[in-house]
């Protein structure tokens, strides 16, 4: 975690940068960047509801991650998280009435883990039986899934009365109960941080976690020990996709309460960003949420009280992913280059 | 000692991130032009190591080098996929080298290469053999031509070659002599480490010998009148009267009534880049330590990756109390309870980045009635403790990362970990390497008690004084086929040391 | 006839980019950041090109600039995971990442536009670009097979991603011949997306449509080869153009906007699955 801090200074600062460079109204628009997301009680919720859809999603690619895999599919198996449901529900219309909310939910969810593990789980597949890496398998299939799910909303399962992009809102007695005055702050927070919770709990406490940690840590050795590493990679991109559908499943019926096109946009990729600034560890989850929910938050106030009109968040996201990984303790290396070309001492000086 | 040379080899020490103690300590060698320098040693004595330091494929940590750039021999050249013989030659030819166009057409590069084999093998080879996928060019073959192609290169004057004649033929290790020669008499300064001494000797003209890192004789080659006088300096004096041994029953598969608990009948297999293993027959009974020893890539290595489920396919069977037990299936051996160590300690015995209690744990995972199995969801507090508990005698700080120990300390665990997997079996790959005196004995002791409880134990070393120290029967292999020493060779520690390194000519074998 | 040479033209970028991607694979260091760099590419290829009143400078400037901007992207890429040790596939993503930020942001400042920048130029201009481009294709792909097969270099690059330990053995300076091939990666993919905008007569935002992914896809359904990659490419342009085409006849506008990418899924599971088929059978 320590290790994200220069890195999202950095980004923090390529963002100040872009602003006072897009903007006249550089003090409005760098107030509204650093404070709104916190003064602001619309801003502030956004912010909690958008990090617990992150959290989800950054604790799939985390634990994708821990497997020595990638889920690059976040997009296409949360938007399938979602769409699925909200398919069912507009299926079962009038039949349902406000005492099987529970159970429709519960239904809602299987749904959603179902039709997005089911990614997870082909790509796994792909690797084990073909080795396909994942990580072009998963966008792949995501990619080819987005296009033709955003038409099955704008075409045949559109709204007709509705002006948005949409399908039919989703009844009142489904929406996940929220504060009466806080709309944003819905029981999916809840949801989101139980199944973290329960995340954690499997990959720490049980005996398929730790046999999953050990063959991230090193195939050979668990292959070695007898684990069965391909079963063990399956297992993982099933829950992490399945973890995506979830995120996509609250999108739908804590936030958006209707399938609207691109509702789910960037839980995907946020959930990668999320999950690197954690240091990919489960334990750091919620607390890198905040922050890139904090970022994406901020970046979308400055637009919103200024004539600044860029969307971004994808270029902080993007200053993530390029310098997270990167081994700062350059400044270490240079000295020692530089004096290994100063004071040679190998046979170098002869070539 | 004033040296004329223009190369320096100076005081040169070199250790391993993690290893504790150094694979090179305080070596230096005279090197001169015109000379051929043999380098011997026993496996693990930092020959290797010191040919790459020398190189600079390995850093230099301490000491000083002046040399000329060097050509290197690795003493493994790996085949891979893809490539024609032509274009593997031409990468080693090439490299650093003015006197070879920069464009070329293939029939091009062939031309050149054949007119360089031909000059240095002083006969026409059979060209069509560089049109072969180097993958199906046998060890030998591709280990000579490379040889010969660096030595003949003229505008290099240093020329390390690691174990070049190791995989060759009689006649083939002339040819390569005559290289070496040819170059030597040019003035270039050849670096040669070879296990194969009786044949090099002849050609050489300075000698060093290694044991366990250090410098333990060095001369002229006149100095060293035959492989026996350099034998004490390679294993060390202190074995070498009365060998501490533990071997005491007869050669072969005993008949004494008691059947084995792990065999194998007939088991033959080839490699891609080792050679192949040849009809290899073994059985161990419950109590005893079969020591297979010889050179690692005449068969250890080989056997090693058999038993640990790398190879697929094969001929030949494998039964343990009696039942077939299918070695092609990669955790065969686990499911039979087998315990296993192996070589490559960081690469299979252990995750680095895992705490050291769960590289034990991970054996601990299936346990009925504490394990993680009968309470899903039982706190890793619980099973780390129960870990800790179990393992409270090793001494080791088990709540640290396992990068964070030294060779020794994770080889301790490791060997711990499988003595207590394998109470029936245990299949032990070198398990001293590279260790200090203490650590080795602690571990020996480890593997005595084990035998004495009841476990039959299958020792592979490449080191002698491990094999004899340890084992209570000795096999040794070499060009993969092994074999059982008779009595008579066993009680002359010089005659095993010829068997050890494959010379097999005068020695009776059973 | 007119639908060949439409083919011809549309695998023309395709094959490009694929090439530079080749010369990562090949060095053992796959840049997944291609998708961003035929972005950039065309980004910078159409301001370079609103500089000159002249449409034949102009090309000769965006295409320029397309490159530079490319061989930019790749350096960074280069930069951080070969000379900073950061995980190249992580770089590859935010370089795609970056482009899909950074572009509107001076698309408005450069161009006063968010979206499309229109390069005003006729159909003969299009027409004109695209078969520079298919020119530039086939000298790029002939002086790639040439290097590859007949410069010690290029010999020693082939090699490196069978085993990198090997070719270090051999004297390959491995990290050297991975910093050049990310950055010339990337730049030849920017070129090509210099040819696609010019192609199309303007910058429009997702120009590269998955291109970029395509071409790495192309790379193993060539198995690492150029003129089998052609032919991968020339299927992937046929499925772009039947996909373009069949959108004019379907209702829903988008559905078969994923179609490319579920045929590349395809083809590679195809391919995988004959290649495995195969090796068992030789084994037998």
């Amino acid at each position: 975690m320590r290790k994200a801090i220069l890195p999202l200074s950095l980004s923090v600062l390529l963002a100040v940068i872009l602003i006072s460079l897009g903007t006249d109204q550089v003090f409005l628009a760098l107030r509204a960047f650093f404070i709104a997301p916190l003064s602001n009680p619309f801003y502030l919720t956004s912010m909690i509801s958008l990090a617990s859809l992150l959290l989800l999603s950054g604790s799939g690619i985390s634990l994708a991650f821990s497997a020595g895999s990638f889920n690059l599919g976040g997009e296409g198996q949360s938007y399938a998280g979602g769409l699925a449901p909200a398919f069912l529900m507009l299926l079962m219309g009038s039949r349902m009435e406000a005492w099987m909310a529970p159970l429709i939910l519960l239904l809602g969810i299987l749904t959603a883990m179902l039709v997005s593990g089911v990614q997870g789980w082909a790509a796994a597949e792909l690797k084990n039986r073909l080795s396909i890496d994942p990580l072009i398998s998963t966008f792949l299939l995501s990619s080819a899934l987005l296009p033709f799910m955003d038409s099955l909303i704008i075409g045949p399962l559109r709204d007709q009365e509705s002006n948005l992009l949409s399908m039919p809102r989703i009844p009142e007695f489904l929406r996940l109960p929220a504060l009466p005055s806080l709309p944003r702050i819905h029981l999916g927070i809840l949801l989101s941080l139980a199944a973290w919770a329960a995340v954690m709990l499997w990959y720490h406490h049980s005996r398929r976690g730790f046999e999953v940690k050990m063959a991230g840590a090193n195939a050979d050795f668990a292959r070695f020990m007898g684990l069965p590493v391909g079963r063990l990679l399956s297992l993982v991109m099933i829950v992490s996709a399945a973890l995506h559908g979830l995120a996509g499943f609250i999108a739908l019926v804590g936030v958006q309460h209707a399938a609207v096109v691109g509702f789910t946009a960037g839980i995907g990729w946020n959930g990668i960003a999320v999950s690197l600034i954690g240091g990919n560890r489960l334990r750091n989850l919620p607390v890198s949420a905040l922050i890139f929910a904090y970022l994406i938050t901020a970046s979308n106030a400055a637009m919103v009280f200024t004539d600044f009109s860029f969307e971004l968040s994808t270029v902080i996201q993007a200053s993530v992913f390029l310098l997270i990984s990167v081994d700062f303790a350059w400044r270490r290396n240079g000295f020692a280059l530089l004096k290994s070309r100063l004071f040679p001492t190998s046979g170098e000086a002869l070539k | 000692m004033i040296t004329e040379s223009p190369f320096a080899i100076d005081n040169i020490s070199y250790t391993y991130s993690g290893a504790e103690r150094a694979s090179v300590a305080e070596v230096s060698l005279d090197v001169f032009p015109g000379e051929l320098h043999l380098l011997i040693g026993e496996n693990g004595a930092g020959k290797s190591t010191l040919a790459k330091v020398i190189h600079g494929l390995l850093e230099l940590q301490e000491g000083e080098i002046r040399l000329p750039a060097s050509l290197y021999l690795p003493q493994h050249l790996l085949s891979y996929a893809e490539t024609d013989f032509s274009e593997y030659l031409w990468l080693y030819f090439s490299w650093k080298n003015s006197q070879v166009p920069r464009w070329s057409r293939p029939t091009t590069r062939r031309r050149i290469l054949a007119e360089a084999l031909n000059k240095g093998l002083g006969r026409e080879i059979d060209a069509s053999i560089l049109d072969e996928a180097v993958a199906r060019v046998s060890t030998n073959i591709l280990h000579l031509y490379v040889s010969i192609l660096l030595l003949s290169r003229s505008d290099h004057r240093l020329f390390l070659l690691d174990e070049p004649t190791a995989v060759l033929s009689d006649a083939e290790a002339r040819l390569l002599f005559q290289a070496i020669s040819a170059a030597t008499a040019r003035g270039a300064a050849v670096i040669m480490i070879t296990h194969r001494i009786g044949e090099a000797l002849e050609h050489a003209h300075r000698i060093s010998v290694m044991r366990r890192g250090r410098i333990s004789g060095q001369g002229p080659a006149g100095n060293f009148p035959d492989a026996q006088s350099i034998h004490p300096l390679m294993f060390g004096q202190d074995l070498r009267e009365n060998p501490d041994s533990a071997l005491n029953t007869s050669a072969g598969p005993s008949e004494d009534g008691i059947p084995a608990l792990f065999e194998i009948k007939y088991l033959s297999a080839d490699f891609p880049d080792l050679c192949s293993l040849k009809d290899v027959s073994l059985s161990l009974k419950p109590g005893e330590i079969l020591a297979v020893s010889g050179i690692r890539d005449e068969g250890l290595e080989q056997l090693e990756r058999l038993f640990s489920g790398r190879i697929s396919r094969f001929r030949g069977s494998a039964e343990f109390r009696g039942q077939p037990v299918d070695l092609a299936q990669p955790s065969a051996l686990r499911k039979i309870g087998a315990g296993i160590v192996p070589s490559q300690r960081k690469r299979y015995g252990a995750a680095l980045s895992a705490k050291a209690w769960e590289n034990i744990g991970i054996s601990m995972r299936d346990e009925d009635r504490q394990g993680f199995r009968r309470s899903p969801m039982s706190p890793r507090r619980r099973f780390k403790d129960r870990v800790l508990r179990r393992y409270e005698g090793l001494e080791l700080n088990l709540d640290v990362p396992a990068s964070s120990y030294s060779g020794g300390m994770l080889q301790q665990l490791i060997v711990n970990r499988e003595i207590s997997i394998g109470k029936e079996l245990l299949i032990l790959s070198n398990p001293g390497w590279g260790l200090d005196p203490q650590h080795r004995e602690r571990i020996y002791e480890l593997i005595r008690s084990s035998a004495a409880g009841g476990a039959a134990v299958l020792l592979i070393s490449s080191e002698l004084d491990e094999a004899l120290e340890l084992g209570h029967r000795l096999a040794c292999i070499s060009d993969g086929r092994l074999f059982y020493p008779a009595d008579s060779v066993r009680a002359s520690r010089t005659a095993i040391e010829s068997v050890f390194l494959g010379q097999w000519e005068g020695v009776e074998h059973a | 006839m007119n639908a060949l040479v439409n083919i011809l033209l549309q695998t023309a970028p395709l094959y490009i980019a694929a090439l530079g991607g080749l010369f990562s694979e090949l060095a053992g260091r796959l840049n997944i950041g291609l998708e961003g760099a035929i972005l950039f590419g065309a980004f910078f290829a159409s301001i370079a090109f609103r500089l000159f009143a002249d449409p034949l400078m102009g090309m000769i400037a965006a295409l320029a600039a397309a490159a530079l901007a490319g061989s930019m992207a790749g350096g960074i890429t280069a930069w951080l995971s070969i000379s900073r040790r950061a995980n190249v596939f992580i770089v590859g993503l935010g370089v795609n990442l970056l482009a899909w930020g950074l572009i509107p942001l001076l698309s408005q400042a450069f161009a006063g536009s968010k979206g499309v920048i229109n390069l005003g130029v006729d159909s003969a201009f299009q027409d004109g670009a695209a078969l520079v481009g298919l020119f530039a294709a086939i000298t790029i792909g002939l002086g790639c097979i040439l290097y590859l097969s007949y410069h010690h270099s290029g010999l020693r690059l082939r090699k490196i991603h069978l085993d990198e330990y090997s070719a270090r053995i051999q004297g390959t300076d491995v990290a050297k011949y991975q910093f050049r091939s990310l950055v010339f990666s990337s730049t030849l993919s920017a070129f090509a997306g210099g040819i696609i905008a010019l192609h199309l007569g303007s910058y429009v935002p997702n120009l590269s449509a998955g291109k970029g992914w395509i071409a790495l896809v192309i790379i193993y359904l060539g198995n690492r080869r150029p003129v089998p990659m052609l032919i991968a490419s020339v299927f992937f342009a046929i499925s772009q153009l039947f996909a373009n085409e069949a959108q004019r006849f379907i209702s829903a506008p988008g559905i078969l906007i994923g179609l490319p990418y579920l045929l590349t899924l395809i083809a590679l599971i195809l391919y995988k699955l004959i290649q495995k088929s195969l090796a068992e059978r030789k084994h037998r």
